[in-house]
């Protein structure tokens, strides 16, 4: 009787898993869970600067926020945007209230608007893939918080601009910025183990 | 950035979740959070039982044969607890024909004779 009722909420899409939530099924709480729980808590391990202890905090937070007032859920909105823009909420106020990093950093200085694909890939190709996810975790947890995410958003989740832009609230013309200065940074450091080039 | 396809799977695949070595979180981690959906269940199911309890009475979802049933109960209710002679009734009638000679107006005969009559046939 219970396996029928799980693969029944296995066939149904998450906004429909939102309404038998909201009518108080467990199950369908649960089936969301399933879906999500992992990437949420690799979204938030990344933006909580790999503290996995304060990352399943913030996701146990986000489902008990979700059981509390599924209401504000808007059902003419795509569910999985939405509860990503609950758990980047969840981390500026963890930012704001525990002031995990400091905001401010030296801005840096570069002439082209466009990446060089072929320049960064040359730097990346001369280091290991472990040095790389490193260098890359150092240049993220030392961006502010929008830039951080909007990366993390696009090359984690593998969102859109324009799911990001929803996410965090902003035009998208600002997501590409952010972007854009992120893969700079990035660039830059690259090119600390490389200086010849 | 848009057309760097090569850039953004590469970083893609350094950004990949699986580089975090994340475990499925347990479910035991949301008990709190279950609870509080298996609470919207016992307050939604009340709520909708009344609800619905007085929307099929305002929307009248009685079916004809329902009601028919329920007149026809009352109506046989009505007529035993009507048609059994109590004790004060006797005494009533009794006393009624008694008073015939003192009554003068013709409808009072009338009403007597026909209490008589009915008290005669129910004894």
């Amino acid at each position: 009787m219970e396996s029928k009722a799980i693969s029944k909420y296995k066939l149904m899409v998450d906004e429909e898993l939102m309404f038998h939530l909201s009518n108080g099924e467990v199950s369908a709480f649960d089936e969301l869970y399933m879906r999500y729980s992992k990437r949420l808590l690799g979204y938030f391990i990344r933006m909580l600067n790999f503290d996995k202890e304060l990352a399943e905090d913030a996701l146990q937070d986000l489902f008990l926020k979700i059981a509390e007032a599924p209401e504000n859920f808007d059902r003419q909105r795509s569910f999985k945007t939405w509860i990503f823009s609950v758990a980047a909420n969840r981390c500026k106020n963890y930012y704001r209230h525990k002031k995990i990093v400091v905001e401010t950093h030296e801005q840096i200085t570069y002439t082209e608007d466009r990446t060089d694909e072929c320049s960064f890939m040359k730097l990346a190709a001369k280091i290991d893939g472990i040095q790389f996810r490193k260098t890359l975790h150092e240049t993220l947890n030392e961006l502010s918080v929008e830039k951080k995410e909007a990366f993390i958003l696009k090359y984690q989740e593998g969102k859109t601009l324009s799911e990001i832009a929803y996410i965090q609230n902003c035009p998208e013309g600002s997501v590409k910025s952010r972007l854009h200065y992120t893969l700079k940074t990035l660039e830059e450091k690259l090119k600390l183990f490389n200086p010849v080039n | 950035m848009e057309n760097n396809k090569n850039l953004d799977e590469f970083l893609k695949k350094q950004m990949s979740s699986d580089n975090l070595e994340v475990n499925e979180p347990e479910l035991s981690l949301v008990n709190e959070a279950r609870k509080k959906v298996l609470s919207r269940k016992k307050t939604t199911s009340s709520n909708g039982n009344l609800f619905s309890f007085l929307s099929k009475i305002f929307n009248l979802q009685i079916k004809l044969y329902q009601g028919g049933l329920a007149a026809l109960v009352i109506a046989l209710g009505v007529f035993y607890l009507n048609g059994k002679p109590t004790k004060s009734d006797s005494n009533f009638v009794a006393q009624y024909s008694n008073d015939k000679d003192t009554s003068r107006s013709y409808s009072v005969k009338a009403t007597m004779f026909l209490i008589k009559n009915f008290s005669s046939q129910i004894n």
